[in-house]
């Protein structure tokens, strides 16, 4: 049967059930679609409060908001992408714009438009360098969170165990150093391990570990972009070195099964004097338990922000974060712009960092002096001067896919229920994983 | 299937009404299985990318090329992870099928018996079947945590049956952090068939039997085993397919993480499902599912044809 | 059976209910999580906190996320799939139990294929075709309730007719050719004297259909994107994305969306019972 033939009872059926459904759907003429994902707590609500003052000024205009999360969004924006048919407004994370560019589903933003906007120049380098493809010049999406990663520790435990911080945080030997003495370190009676990260069971495992293998002087992929480089010698490096925090107990086992979200929670419960996330904790930390926030834990009123420890090339961060993108099947891309441009200025972009905790990406934004009261926030604002982002090639989603499952299955090793770790064992691994990164690189060309 | 001896109807134009009736599901197969399943191999025939997802069934068509990568090609990206996934698979099929089903055959007979309690006994039993498989999914990924889980702290500090707190969602003992559940949430019902089947049996060949002194085990091997065979094969033939196509459990109790169970826990169709939206090679994903479902359909082929006369054999209630 | 003795039987009975307490023990420590205080579970020390229950959990739960709104979602896209299906089943599996007519085998051939194709095949397939349906008649099948509900009639028809078809064979047929001989027409017979007897089959297998589309995790979770159509396990599976660490609340959310299967099933659990043992010894 061809699917452009149902029958006619059926449709009829399906129509009487419809009839109030379009009803609505019928009513005005700008209406725009616009997905974003789930970001701060009441994503539905805090989207309509940002959007108040653009539809005030376009009162003809309606927005239909769909908060997706990150998990179900990549299936829905690839089904979006295949069959042409998707919101008006998309967010898109800056790992996927080269992704679903490549797919041809992505309006590309002229020339007269990011103008308007500023262009380049207004936005943070490395965010705008993920809204196109390293080899195409056509501008995809634009840029409208970021966010940057750092160490968060807790005061009280390093000033009892004598550490400084700043000795801590100077480089990977300090570090190491330090999470030594600290580990096992007693807060009101109960003992507290060094440091908390997350195992493979977690969709983090390669941004956790970007920023290491960066400060090494390694990197994911060749220069040329052709070919993995994760078991180059300085990235092997950089996995060793993260994953002996664990193998040495620095990090207690347990954590290894845990997922990030149980990481931070952890953090809050007292579990770890030093985990590495990014901002969106603080917006937990300075929320009363009552709101379902951290606001009256220990760790809330007792922490700092350090930046990574530093490595033999310096120190790095990951600089990642969202941007918005009008998919070409869009029907009023004129409104959609607007209200993209609306989304992506300056006042907006200020109004969703407060509520998010996420940092503006525009340069004039990042300056405002009101943001950064907050001295957390103006510490992450300057940790994003020195972020850094993956390579932005079309064949990044599936990459990171490899990427993720090899070095996760790292921690099954150190966790030892899996062979061996040593640090022979990491670059075997890794010489395998390079292999069949290389494989989907192929496929991808 | 048996079907039962239909009543002669008069050789006269076919018949409409049996049509009308079967029409509703007909159509309904026709849309959502007929067409995808066209479609679908359509699909594998073609070279279905990230680049050229957009243009769908107007992809380029590249023959059996599909077939060729992800069956003798070691290089397709596909291929990784999908030799453990097919371990992994018929392993947990075979465990959790043959357990589901002793244990439930097992529990058919302890419940075949008046004892207090009994309609309360069977009801409650149902229960863990009654539970969500997604709910399922993450209690016992709660319950298998190493350091707070209940499973462990049973283990290693009540009962001190081991010394060490083990990893469940991590290694090896992943594949019985799933195994383990599903033949928990799966042996109720297989128990309150095999009950029903009990209870058609007739008593009077074990009355014979006892007064020829047979003992009881030889009764249960001789009489009540053959006459459950029916029974039997049919759900081991239903658990096989249901497991091989296991989908939600993993899902659940790993989804939320990297949706990468490790090699232990890696199945079939998490693992299809994963690598189809994570690679895009659509194309590559749907020859899978063929080569999948044609290798389920001379299964059940082969099942049917070898124990047809015996699946018809069934005792009736 | 040979009679055991008082004392074996004694044990035999002690054994059986060991067993079910047993296979209770994960129900019961999903619905004593659901209602401790978190930090305390996050440590480990469930049992150790005495007997405090913070009912306050559930209604956390529901000032949390719009488990109500998944709630009604999940019924009446449920309801309305059993409903649907049952009716499908019903009618197909009536002609394949009693009449005889070209096709037939190959009918039932067909209901076994569809057993064994992947879901993972239809994904595509079926979004183009939900797309072009509403692209050229404005059917919104898509991100809808409608689109599950004729998804999920298909998906389960073909096993529910399985079913069906046990009960319908169980009947004795004389019944009906009585009736036809006092000049009722099959369909008259078929309205008037098999669905009535075949009530309890009927509500097995509607329970049966309400018990699977309730546990349906895949479709809906790819082709719904708004809160206004999405079902319990999206919703469960949303809420333990956002709160990974809020086992308590996770737990609660186990606690009660397992409550409307719980109570169809003791609802249809009577011809539940009989109904599905029956469907499925006949095959």
């Amino acid at each position: 049967m061809s699917p452009q033939q149902p029958h006619p009872l059926l449709f009829r059926l399906a129509q009487g059930l419809l009839a109030t459904g379009l009803a609505l759907g019928s009513a005005r003429a700008a209406e725009l679609n616009l997905w974003v994902m789930s970001t701060t707590e009441q994503q539905q609500a805090d989207m309509r409060e940002l959007l108040k003052p653009h539809l005030a000024a376009n009162p003809a205009l309606r927005v239909n908001v769909t908060v997706l999360n990150w998990e179900s969004a990549w299936a829905k924006v690839t089904a979006a992408a295949a069959s042409g048919q998707g919101p008006d407004v998309i967010e898109l994370g800056s790992t996927w714009v080269p992704a679903v560019s490549s797919m041809g589903a992505l309006e590309s933003i002229g020339a007269q438009q990011q103008r308007e906007l500023g262009g380049a120049q207004a936005f943070m380098p490395v965010m705008w360098s993920t809204t196109h493809r390293h080899d195409d010049p056509k501008i995809y999406a634009v840029p409208w969170y970021a966010d940057a990663r750092a160490a968060f520790y807790r005061t009280d435990v390093f000033k009892k165990a004598g550490v400084d911080p700043r000795d801590a945080f100077a480089n990977w030997g300090s570090f190491k150093q330090a999470m030594q003495k600290i580990n096992g370190t007693e807060i009101a009676g109960k003992k507290i391990a060094a440091l908390g990260y997350p195992g493979k069971n977690d969709w983090n495992v390669v941004h956790n570990m970007a920023p290491w293998i960066w400060s090494a002087g390694g990197d994911f992929l060749s220069a040329d972009r052709k070919r993995s480089a994760l078991n180059a010698t300085e990235a092997v490096q950089a996995i060793v070195y993260y994953t002996s925090f664990a193998a040495e107990g620095l990090v207690p086992r347990g954590a290894l099964e845990k997922d990030s979200g149980q990481i931070e929670s952890g953090f809050f419960n007292g579990q770890y004097a030093v985990i590495f996330t990014g901002p969106w904790i603080l917006k937990q930390m300075a929320t009363p338990k009552a709101k379902g926030g951290q606001l009256e834990t220990l760790a809330a009123s007792n922490f700092a922000i350090a930046p990574y420890p530093a490595g033999l090339k310096g120190n790095a961060t990951l600089l990642s974060g969202s941007s918005l993108a009008i998919m070409k099947s869009s029907k009023h891309k004129a409104e959609a712009w607007k209200l993209l441009s609306y989304l992506t200025g300056r006042e907006a972009q200020l109004r969703y960092s407060q509520m998010s905790s996420m940092l503006p990406t525009r340069l004039d934004a990042m300056d405002d002096p009101q943001l950064k009261r907050d001295p957390h926030v103006a510490q992450f604002l300057a940790l994003a001067k020195n972020g850094r982002h993956y390579p932005s090639v079309a064949g990044w989603g599936p990459l990171e896919s490899v990427y993720l499952k090899n070095l996760g299955s790292m921690f099954d090793m150190v966790g030892g229920v899996r062979g061996k770790y040593s640090p022979l064992a990491v670059k075997q691994a890794m010489d395998a994983a390079a292999l069949e990164a290389d494989q989907v690189l192929n496929a991808a060309q | 299937m048996p079907r039962a001896a239909a009543p002669r109807l008069p050789r006269r134009r076919p018949d409409p009404f049996p049509y009308l009736l079967l029409l509703p599901a007909l159509l309904l197969m026709a849309a959502v299985n007929l067409t995808p399943i066209l479609q679908g191999f359509y699909m594998s025939l073609l070279k279905l990318n990230q680049f050229t997802l957009a243009q769908y069934l107007d992809a380029p068509f590249v023959g059996l090329d599909n077939y060729r990568r992800v069956l003798f090609d070691g290089a397709s990206p596909l291929r990784a992870g999908l030799g453990l996934a097919l371990r992994n698979t018929l392993l947990y099929t075979a465990v959790v099928s043959l357990s589901a089903i002793a244990i439930g055959l097992g529990m058919a007979l302890l419940m075949n018996r008046d004892f207090p309690g009994r309609n309360l006994a069977r009801t409650l039993l149902l229960l863990p079947w009654i539970v969500p498989s997604y709910v399922v999914g993450s209690l016992w990924g709660f319950m298998w945590q190493r350091d707070v889980g209940i499973i462990n702290t049973v283990l290693v500090d009540w009962l001190h049956l081991l010394d060490e707190r083990p990893f469940w969602l991590i290694g090896a003992n992943s594949f019985w952090a799933i195994v383990i559940p599903t033949v928990w949430r799966t042996w109720p019902v297989l128990m309150l068939i095999f009950l029903a089947a009990l209870q058609s049996i007739p008593e009077d060949p074990y009355e014979a039997a006892t007064l020829d002194g047979v003992s009881r085990w030889q009764q249960f091997l001789h009489i009540t085993l053959p006459l459950l065979k029916p029974v039997i094969l049919i759900q081991l033939m239903f658990q096989i397919i249901d497991n091989i196509y296991s989908y939600n459990l993993v899902s659940m109790m790993f989804g939320n993480g990297a949706g990468y169970p490790g090699e232990w826990a890696d199945l079939l169709m998490p693992l299809l499902t994963r690598q189809s939206f994570s690679y895009w090679l659509f194309g590559q994903g749907a020859a899978v599912s063929f080569v999948m479902m044609a290798l389920m359909l001379v299964f059940v082929g082969l099942w049917l044809r070898a124990f047809r006369q015996q699946m018809s054999d069934t005792p009736h209630a | 059976m040979p009679k055991p003795s008082p004392r074996a039987r004694a044990l035999l009975d002690l054994l059986t209910w060991a067993i079910v307490g047993l296979s209770l023990l994960p129900i019961a420590w999903m619905l004593l999580s659901s209602l401790r205080n978190y930090s305390e579970i996050a440590n480990g020390a469930q049992l150790g906190a005495g007997l405090d229950l913070r009912w306050q959990n559930y209604r956390e739960l529901w000032i949390r996320v719009d488990f109500f709104g998944f709630f009604r979602n999940s019924l009446i896209i449920c309801g309305l799939s059993t409903l649907l299906s049952t009716a499908c089943a019903v009618c197909a599996a009536y002609a394949l139990a009693r009449l005889r007519f070209r096709g037939g085998n190959a009918f039932s051939l067909a209901i076994t294929v569809t057993q064994v194709i992947p879901g993972m095949l239809f994904f595509l397939p079926l979004y183009m075709l939900y797309r072009q349906l509403g692209e050229r008649y404005g059917l919104v099948l898509l991100d809808s309730m409608q689109g599950l509900v004729f998804l999920y009639v298909a998906l389960f028809t073909p096993a529910s007719i399985w079913i069906m078809r046990g009960f319908f064979v169980a009947i004795p047929r004389e019944l009906e050719d009585a009736a036809i001989i006092d000049g009722c027409s099959r369909l008259g017979a078929f309205v008037r004297i098999v669905l009535p007897l075949s009530a309890p089959g009927i509500i097995a297998t509607a329970t049966f259909v309400f018990l699977l589309a309730w546990d349906e995790l895949f479709f809906a979770w790819v082709l719904t994107s708004s809160a206004e159509v999405q079902t319990i396990p999206v919703g469960i599976r949303l809420f333990v994305s956002q709160f990974q660490h809020r086992y308590d609340l996770m737990m609660a959310a186990g606690a009660v969306s397992t409550l409307p299967v719980l109570l169809v099933f003791f609802a249809g659990q009577r011809y539940f019972v009989k109904g599905l043992a029956a469907g499925a010894v006949k095959g």
